[in-house]
């Protein structure tokens, strides 16, 4: 009685991790990370399709001035089945996993609109002989459907506390922390769980007398699926809410990447003015300011993405499109169960690769992995475009096709490589596709706002820090060492001085000629300029200068360093006062005089950035994920190759084609 | 679907994949991997249950009582079920 007593104040008796610490286990896609979410005040990522959790996730829950640690983990269908969440599941269940303290209690996360089939894995949970609680989520659901579950009757059936949950609106969580303070393990008998027979017959009678057996449909999903799930109308509603997608992503960011500009054009105006001149001056309004301001101006559309792919997510709709596009995926090699991994590598590269952990079949796994990164990233939206505005900049319905061939293309390349891959290095049989279908929800706009604001803030953290740094350095080394004016600049000012009398206008403009002919100068014999000058060999075929390659070299820190590369690169070439970010990259010259972006090049870059594996924490990712370096060359080795060869053959055919 | 096969498919025991849309069956035996057939038991799938099938081409929608389930078509040649009705 004492030790009851003594452990009152406590949510649950520490094991031997001296806190204590509850496990949130069930199906896949019944609320448990919602409700970790709920618990905890995180912000892990949920979604209307099963399999969204990958890995263990720890929070602490404070209940009403109790502390203790929570572990969130993938949903499974069984503890003891061969698959990756199930593994997860185990290593952690039995202590093996060493990261997270061990489970004192466990929290089993029930679906309550499909309780016979949950119960089977409670069952299994039970079983360990662990503190055990029923969460009897999606309450909410179950009783719009009038579904009656007697949460009483189940809780002695089951010996072990059960609470009526709603994790998503918050709901019973307060009699959940009552119920985590009360469970012991279960008296109860229950059959063991090696008798698949008889726990299915024993979780048919339970969810029979508890009043939750009766099968729960939802009309509405029946209905969608007529279309969703049909062999050509599925795939055509596939492509129609792709272009969907991406139509509001252009329609709707253009005026807020407008403002952005405006207001960093302002702002490196007045900070122009505030300072002396000089090289504080010009490492503020050449480097940071540039550099940050060219990467910002692509939050809208990114944070747009992101607000789509997360309704969209929450719909139901993925798995829909998982099982419809496995067809599409498996003459590849691939399967449906790479397409999420496959749609998140739309946004990034490194939780796609992350994901691709779930793929039932090793050799999918590995081709989905390799191939990922050839999927248009959100980082490579700036390059897209800068480069597309380039080449149709007078036509938005050219450019918005050019922008989505890029992801075409992409794709393709994705599709192709995995086809050589699967009979090369790969070979082997797929596993077949098991996906089950969530109803259709309507999805939450807050969990998307959320999620849009954080991954929004990852990008501006990304600006804050990597950006800011590489522009930094990227400025000190295209600004030092400083080289004397040359000759023609000097010649150009002299004249000025002596008409600078009768002729002041002409005065201004020779000054102003000299100052872009001395910037362009100072960065050509900077250390920046002669290491541009020392790759500039390896792309002179694609029709990269040496300024270019700079770019293309900063880039492999992360892509869109690019967009900054060049406003930094250009910015004391030009007047800087009078046009945007964008129209000043535009304008950039060669040594030579000649446009920097000619069409060839611009399309030979353009296709270069769609193919290129210029992302070294998506190489880290690879080598982790696959547990060794070679794939991670491989990849590097493969996509750089085709990089370089498809725009080589671009900026020919295009050169041919008579553009320049 | 003419009215003689309609009355075949009800008289035997038919591979899943061979299945009309609309019907209900009930699970007789598989000869799956032992992976896949674990999995499909978890979800639901065991011997002797009964589920619709929603969708029967190019690849398989089944609805186990509250489940949903969508499997290829690969996998459903190798179940083999009793049409109910
Ligand atoms: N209506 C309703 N929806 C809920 C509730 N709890 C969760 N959801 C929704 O159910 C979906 C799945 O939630 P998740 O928290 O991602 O489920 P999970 O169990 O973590 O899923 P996996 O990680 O895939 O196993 C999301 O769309 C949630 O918004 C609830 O109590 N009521
Ligand atoms: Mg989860």
């Amino acid at each position: 009685m004492s030790e009851t007593d003594s452990n009152n104040d406590r949510l649950v008796s520490p094991g031997n991790s001296g806190r204590g610490c509850i496990a949130l286990v069930g199906n896949p896609n019944t609320g448990k990370t919602t409700l970790f979410n709920r618990l905890c005040g995180l912000r892990a990522r949920t979604a209307n399709l099963p399999g969204s959790t990958i890995e263990a996730h720890i929070g602490s829950w404070n209940a009403a001035g109790t502390e203790c640690q929570v572990v969130d983990l993938p949903g499974i269908y069984g503890l003891g089945l061969d698959r990756p969440e199930s593994r997860v599941c185990r290593e952690y269940l039995d202590g093996s996993h060493s990261r997270f303290p061990d489970a004192d209690c466990i929290i089993v996360v029930v679906d309550a609109t499909n309780l016979r089939r949950n119960l089977l894995l409670v069952g299994q949970i039970l079983e360990l002989g662990k503190p055990v609680v029923v969460a009897l989520n999606m309450i909410d659901i179950a009783r719009k459907r009038r579904l009656k579950i007697d949460p009483e009757q189940l809780s002695r059936e089951l010996g072990c506390p059960v609470v009526e949950l709603s994790a998503r609106l918050g709901e019973g969580i307060g009699s959940l922390a009552d119920a985590v303070r009360s469970a012991q393990p279960t008296s109860v008998d229950l059959p063991p769980s090696s008798n698949l027979q008889r726990c299915e017959q024993w979780s048919r009678d339970v969810a029979d007398r508890v009043g939750g057996d009766s099968a729960s449909t939802d009309t509405l999903t029946a209905r969608l699926d007529v279309a969703f799930t049909h062999p050509v109308m599925g795939l055509l509603s596939f492509i129609i809410i792709m272009i969907g997608i991406f139509w509001c992503i252009f329609a709707f960011a253009a005026i807020p990447m407008d403002l952005i500009d405006l207001i960093f054009g302002m702002f490196s105006e007045f900070v122009s003015g505030l300072l002396p001149e000089g090289l504080v001056n010009d490492l503020m309004v050449d480097g940071i300011i540039a550099g940050i301001g060219g990467t910002v101006i692509f939050l809208p559309q990114i944070c747009l993405l992101f607000f789509l792919i997360t309704l969209l997510e929450d719909t139901g709709y993925l798995a829909r499109a998982a099982f419809v596009l496995d067809r599409v995926l498996r003459p590849f090699g691939l399967s449906g169960h790479s397409f999420i991994p496959m749609l998140s590598a739309h946004a990034c590269a490194l939780p796609a690769i992350m994901s691709a952990r779930m793929i039932p079949g090793r050799l999918e796994r590995l081709a989905t992995i390799l191939v990922a990164p050839f999927l248009t990233c959100s980082a490579r939206i700036p390059v897209y475009v800068l480069l597309v505005g380039f080449l149709f900049g007078d036509d938005p319905l050219l450019a918005s096709l050019a922008f989505a061939g890029c992801y075409v293309l992409g794709g393709v390349a994705a599709l192709l490589c995995s086809l050589v891959l699967r009979h090369t290095m790969l070979r082997g049989a797929s596993m077949p596709m098991v996906i089950e279908l969530p109803d259709f929800r309507m999805p939450s706009v807050r969990t998307a706002i959320v999620t849009t604001i954080d991954r929004g803030w990852v990008f501006l953290k990304n600006a804050g820090t990597v950006i800011l740094g590489i522009s930094i350095i990227l400025w000190w080394l295209s600004a030092f060492p400083v080289s004397d004016p040359p000759l023609e600049a000097v010649q150009l000012r002299q004249a000025a001085e002596q008409v600078s009398v009768e002729d002041p206008d002409a005065a201004g403009s020779m000054i102003e000629q000299a100052d872009v002919i001395t910037g362009r100068d100072q960065v050509a014999n900077s250390f920046a300029g002669r290491i541009g000058r020392f790759a500039e060999p390896v792309f002179k075929p694609l029709g990269f200068d040496w300024q270019l390659s700079i770019g293309v070299i900063t880039s492999f820190a992360a892509r869109e360093v690019f967009v900054s590369t060049m406003a930094i690169l250009f910015s004391g070439t030009d007047d800087p006062d009078e046009e945007g970010v964008l129209q000043r990259i535009a304008g950039a010259r060669r040594s030579d005089g000649s446009a920097v972006f000619t069409i060839p090049t611009s399309a030979s870059l353009l296709v270069f950035y769609v193919l290129a594996m210029q992302c070294l924490p998506t190489l880290a990712v690879t080598r982790r994920e696959t547990g060794s370096w070679n794939w991670a060359i491989l990849q590097l080795v493969f996509m750089s190759a085709i990089a370089w060869i498809a725009a080589w053959i671009t900026y020919m055919l295009v050169s041919m084609g008579g553009f320049s | 679907m003419s009215l003689l096969s309609i009355a075949q498919a009800n008289s035997q025991i038919n591979s899943l994949s061979e299945v009309p849309e609309g019907m209900t069956c009930c699970l007789h035996q598989s000869d799956l991997e032992q992976s896949s057939s674990e999995l499909l038991q978890a979800m639901g799938l065991v011997e002797d249950c009964s589920f619709q099938v929603c969708r029967n081409k190019g690849t398989c929608v089944l609805q186990v009582h509250s489940t949903r389930l969508a499997i290829s078509r690969e996998l459903a040649s190798k179940i083999q079920v009793r049409v109910v009705n």
